[in-house]
C-alpha cells in the first residue's frame, strides 16, 4: 500500500507543479520521479517524453501512465494518471466558480481579451515550434497549409480534415518509402 | 443517462483522435460544445483564460467545465475520464510493445503523416482563441478592435520569441492582461 502512496503523493505534486506545459513540464518530472524517487532513469523519461508526443491524446496523460506503469503495472498506471489530474479538476472548477461572477464586469473583460490574445501568440509559437518537426519536404508543406485552408475556411467537420489529412500523409510517406526501397534495390 | 453516454462518448472521441495534444485539441473541444449546444464559445473562452493560472494540461481544464457544465460535478468526472482513456490505454499498449512499434515502417508513416496537419489545427486554435469571440461579439472583421487584437498577438509573439530578456509564461500572461485592459 506504502508505494501506491507515495505515487498518490507525487503525481498530485506534479500536478500541482505542472505549469506552462511541454519543456516546463520535463524539467518537474525530472526532478520527482528521475531525482527524488528514482522512479525511472533519465534515459527512460527523455524517451517517455518523446513517445509521449506522437501518440493521441494529452501528452502530460501520456507521460503519467507510462512512468506508472513502469514503476507499478496498471493499478499504478490508473493512480498515476488520476491523481496527475487531480489538481487541475479541482483547481479549474473551484476557480471558475469564483471568478465567474466577475468576468462581466467590463474590466476583467477586457483583461481576459488580453490573455486570449497572450494564448493566441503561445498558439502562434507552438505553431513554429511545431513547424520544425512537422516540415521535412516540400510536401509536408501542401498537406500543412492545405490542413490549415479546409480548417480556416470551409465548414467541413475538424475530425473528418484530421482524417483525410492523416490519410493523405500516410499515403504520401508510404509512396516514398517505397520509392525509397526501389532505388535502393536497383543500386544494389 | 442518455447526457452521460452523450459526454462519454464525445470526449472518448476527443481523447482519441486529438494528435499533437495541447493548443491542437482546441478546435475538438469547440466543434463538439457548438454543434451539441453544451457551452457557448464566449464561454469556453472564458475558462481557457482562467485556465492560464491553472496548472497541468488545459484539455482537462476544458473536459471538467464542459462536463459541469452540462451534468453537475459527475459530468465532469464523466468528460474528464473519458477524455483520458485513450491516452492510458494507448501508453500502456506501447510501453509493452515499443520495440516493435518504433520499427513498425507503417506506424511511422502514419505518426510523422499526421503532423502537418497538427499545423492546420493549431492555426485554427489560434483564430478560435484570438479572433472568432470578437468577431461573434461585433460581426465584423472590419474594425479597431480586431485590428488591435491582431497587432497584440503578433506582438506577442515576438515578445516570446526575442532573446533578450527571458519572459516567463506566468509574466507573459499578466503582462498582457494589463495590455488587454490599456487597449480595449
Amino acid at each position: 500500500m506504502g508505494i501506491y502512496l507515495e505515487m498518490f503523493i507525487t503525481f498530485f505534486k506534479i500536478g500541482c507543479l505542472a505549469f506552462g506545459g511541454g519543456y516546463a513540464v520535463i524539467a518537474i518530472l525530472q526532478k520527482e520521479v528521475v531525482e527524488l524517487k528514482q522512479w525511472v532513469t533519465n534515459d527512460e523519461l527523455t524517451d517517455i517524453m518523446a513517445i509521449s508526443q506522437t501518440l493521441p491524446g494529452i501528452i502530460f496523460v501520456n507521460s503519467a501512465t507510462m512512468i506508472g506503469y513502469r514503476k507499478k503495472g496498471l493499478l499504478g498506471a490508473t493512480v498515476a494518471t488520476i491523481t496527475s489530474c487531480l489538481p487541475t479538476f479541482l483547481l479549474i472548477l473551484l476557480l471558475t466558480f469564483v471568478i465567474w461572477g466577475f468576468t462581466d464586469n467590463p474590466i476583467v473583460h477586457k483583461a481576459f481579451i488580453g490573455i486570449l490574445l497572450g494564448v493566441t501568440a503561445l498558439i502562434l509559437n507552438s505553431v513554429k515550434k511545431t513547424w520544425k518537426t512537422a516540415v521535412k519536404h516540400y510536401s509536408d508543406v501542401i498537406l500543412a497549409l492545405l490542413s490549415a485552408a479546409l480548417m480556416l475556411f470551409t465548414n467541413i467537420n475538424v475530425v473528418l480534415v484530421l482524417l483525410l489529412l492523416a490519410a493523405l500523409g500516410f499515403a504520401k510517406n508510404i509512396y516514398f518509402l517505397k520509392k525509397e526501397e526501389k532505388q535502393h534495390v536497383n543500386v544494389h | 443517462m442518455s447526457t452521460f453516454i452523450d459526454l462519454f462518448l464525445v470526449f472518448l472521441k476527443i481523447g482519441a483522435i486529438s494528435f499533437g495534444g495541447g493548443y491542437a485539441m482546441i478546435p475538438f473541444f469547440e466543434t463538439e460544445m457548438v454543434s451539441h449546444n453544451w457551452v457557448s464559445l464566449a464561454d469556453y473562452v472564458k475558462v481557457i483564460a482562467i485556465a492560464q493560472v491553472v496548472p497541468g494540461p488545459f484539455a482537462v481544464d476544458s473536459s471538467s467545465y464542459i462536463g459541469f457544465k452540462v451534468a453537475g460535478i459527475v459530468g465532469a468526472i464523466i468528460a474528464t475520464i473519458a477524455l483520458c482513456i485513450p491516452s492510458f490505454v494507448a501508453s500502456v499498449i506501447i510501453t509493452k510493445f515499443y520495440t516493435q512499434f518504433k520499427a513498425n515502417k507503417y506506424v511511422n508513416a502514419l505518426l510523422k503523416g499526421v503532423r502537418p496537419a497538427v499545423l492546420g489545427l493549431l492555426l485554427s486554435a489560434a483564430y478560435i482563441i484570438g479572433l472568432k469571440p470578437l468577431y461573434q461579439a461585433t460581426h465584423t472583421f472590419m474594425s479597431l478592435t480586431m485590428l488591435k487584437a491582431v497587432i497584440m498577438a503578433v506582438a506577442g509573439y515576438f515578445v516570446l520569441n526575442q532573446k533578450k530578456v527571458k519572459v516567463g509564461t506566468f509574466t507573459f500572461i499578466a503582462a498582457t492582461a494589463v495590455v488587454g485592459i490599456l487597449l480595449f
